[in-house]
């Protein structure tokens, strides 16, 4: 009998957890993972905070998949360009895409394109040395910074220009991005959205990690604290646990006297961005938000509604960190709602069996690492069940052996995991020469160059 | 010395001290024609260990993985329940992704009642992980994070099932 060809499109965490559980229950299956940059592992890699090395942790069992002897690698390969999915479905009894949802989303409002204005995908990539943002130009030589967004990921840019940049001295910081920290005259930052604190999505961990800095006083218009919130919060109810101790915490913190005040961290609430301010035509002096009301009987999902107020905010810096959108990969791929339409993993219409999804670009931008774990186990379960009828269905495929004509004709310079090896020994090799856990290199040539 | 006293002294151990961690395995290598090639081979055997190696006493306890399938194994009385997941190699689906660092979640496991009362209160780490634990119960606790004891012997810990349930970042 044929063995699988299994083929995955994207090495992030999606892509890793189902190579992993296929791999465990199918020993003799191929998996081929297709990435379109030349380095692994998505957003462990671009996403994740330096700060956060315990996450990234999760390589470690990713490592220990590549080396299986059923998988290979092959980096720097778009998919979508270099390759198409209609060749990838012919060569292979199932792909699966998971491919992330990495396009930014914009405030879409007036002015967005002066100076100084970025959204979290640029701030987070240049920071995180990822290729793609190394040409954005922060200017971190103003007082104040506004940030909009109440998720994670607003929390994780907050605590880059409000927690001391020394502490990310041995981390894999970008260098560039360190010594433009080193230099930042940021007193104030402030973490703006657009509804009340039971709606915040962020973590009490994460907003912890920044309230518990010294010298870090953290404000709160404790007005949002309204009698509904007080009694939603006692309440029992698991599925609620995360914003009940969310809000909990933030009402110790909010305010407390501080003697020692070095950065002032001010979160605000009911507030949508309505425009840009400028003096110059060129740099941004401020912000506008419409302020909004908070309406109808249902505490954690309550109706938003303008006052119809504006108020302006100056700020020298301004990222909005409003999440992202799922880029769309193929036009026959149906989409609802931010998030493929799926059955266990399985992408409809059935006119293309075979075709599977998991992670962020299945189910849209939203949770953790465990969210994406668990969106792996049931989409891997799927490819498992249906196998053996793939295998009957398309006895020809031949997996990579089909391809390769394609990539040779295209003269794609393959990436392959000892070749990313290389590239990893070396990275890790200038970090320790300096400190660090890793110097990524920023750009994909370095990268392509150092791994030959 | 209070068990979780004890516990966090080890964990501090364990990080700094240069001692190798059981479960560190390092075979003998034959002849390697590159490093990368040694090296991946020594990421097969690398695994770890959140406690340093004593000899303890032994308990039975029964875990239910994601599927359902119940494996009956005998533990060390302070390991954690991770540890004895790793020791006996039982390869749960996603489980343990940070290696025991309180940063992922993955580790969530259901106890039953008595048993769950019998465990220490969990610390503000573990709640804060806990926040985010896919189909959390009034008994979840982290795997990386409760000690086993001689009253736990028998007691079975449930994986929580295959399920998604992603919320906002
Ligand atoms: C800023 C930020 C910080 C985060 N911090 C944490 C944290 O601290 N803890 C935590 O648990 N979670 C965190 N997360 C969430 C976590 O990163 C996600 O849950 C997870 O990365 C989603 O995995 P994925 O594989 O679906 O997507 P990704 O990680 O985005 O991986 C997708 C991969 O597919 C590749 N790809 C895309 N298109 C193509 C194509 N056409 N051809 C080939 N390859 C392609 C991409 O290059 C990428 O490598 C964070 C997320 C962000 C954005
Ligand atoms: S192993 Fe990650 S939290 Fe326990």
């Amino acid at each position: 009998s044929t063995d699988p060809q299994i083929c995955i499109v994207g090495s992030g965490p999606a892509g890793f957890g189902v190579a992993q559980s296929i791999l465990k229950h199918h020993p003799t299956a191929k998996v081929d993972m297709f990435e379109q940059s030349p380095v692994p592992y998505g957003l462990i890699r671009r996403g994740v905070s330096p700060d956060h090395q315990d996450v990234k942790n999760c390589i470690h069992g990713y490592e220990r998949t590549a080396v299986l002897p059923g998988f290979s690698f092959y980096g720097n390969i778009e998919v979508g360009s270099a390759l198409s999915l209609v060749e990838l479905q012919a060569a292979y009894h199932a792909v699966v895409l998971c491919t992330g949802a990495q396009e930014e989303r914009k405030l879409g409002i007036p002015r967005e394109n002066l100076r100084n204005i970025f959204t979290s995908l640029q701030f987070v990539g240049w920071y995180n040395g990822d290729t793609n943002h190394q040409d954005v130009n922060v200017d971190v030589g103003g007082r104040t910074a506004v940030i909009v967004g109440h998720g994670n990921v607003a929390l994780d840019c907050a605590r880059m220009l409000l927690k001391p940049t020394h502490m990310f001295k041995n981390t894999d910081i970008s260098s560039e991005a360190y010594n433009k920290l080193m230099k930042s005259e940021i007193k104030k930052v402030y973490l703006i959205g657009r509804r009340g604190p039971l709606q915040m999505a962020c973590t009490r961990k994460e907003l912890a990690e920044i309230t518990d800095l010294e010298g870090v006083v953290t404000q709160v218009d404790t007005n949002v604290f309204t009698p509904a919130v007080n009694q939603a919060i006692n309440n029992k109810d698991l599925k609620r646990r995360k914003q009940h101790r969310l809000v909990k915490y933030l009402m110790k913190v909010a305010n407390v006297e501080n003697k020692y005040i070095s950065k002032e961290f001010e979160i605000k609430y009911l507030r949508s961005p309505h425009s840009i301010t400028t003096n110059d035509d060129v740099t941004i002096a401020g912000i506008n938000f419409n302020i909004n009301k908070l309406e109808g009987d249902n505490v954690y999902e309550p109706l938003v509604t303008s006052s119809g107020e504006l108020e302006h905010i100056s700020c020298d810096l301004l990222i909005s960190c409003i999440g992202y959108t799922n880029k769309l990969f193929d036009p026959n791929i149906p989409y609802k709602g931010g998030k493929m339409v799926h059955d266990n993993g399985r992408i409809k219409p059935a006119q293309s069996p075979g075709l599977y999804a998991s992670g962020w670009c299945r189910d849209g931008p939203l949770g953790v690492l465990a969210d994406t774990s668990n969106s792996s186990t049931q989409t891997s379960t799927s490819v498992l069940n249906d196998i053996d009828d793939l295998i009957t269905n398309k006895p020809s495929c031949r997996g990579y052996k089909d391809i390769l004509p394609t990539l040779e004709e295209k003269n794609i310079d393959v990436i392959t995991w000892h070749r990313w090896q290389t590239i990893d020994e070396h990275e890790v090799n200038e970090g320790r020469k300096v400190g660090k856990v890793r110097e990524k290199l920023l750009s994909e040539e370095s990268m392509i160059e150092v791994s030959k | 010395m209070s068990h979780r006293s004890f516990s966090v002294f080890r964990k501090i151990f364990s990080e700094f001290s240069k001692l190798p961690l059981r479960g560190v395995a390092i075979k003998q290598q034959t002849a390697y024609t590159h490093k990368s090639e040694l090296l991946a081979s020594l990421q097969q055997v690398k695994t770890f260990h959140t406690t340093p190696i004593v000899a303890k006493d032994k308990i039975t306890i029964n875990l239910i993985d994601r599927k359902g399938e119940k494996h009956t194994t005998s533990a060390n009385i302070d390991d954690t329940i991770l540890d004895v997941v790793l020791d006996n190699e039982l390869n749960f689906e996603s489980f343990g992704v940070c290696e025991g660092t309180v940063s992922c979640s993955t580790c969530h496991v259901i106890f039953e009642d008595g048993v769950y009362s019998l465990l220490e209160e969990p610390l503000m780490d573990e709640m804060d992980m806990l926040d985010l634990a896919c189909g959390l119960t009034e008994t979840s606790r982290l795997g990386c994070q409760v000690y086993l004891t001689k009253e736990m012997d028998n007691c079975t810990v449930t994986l929580p099932r295959e399920i998604t349930d992603a919320r906002d970042v």
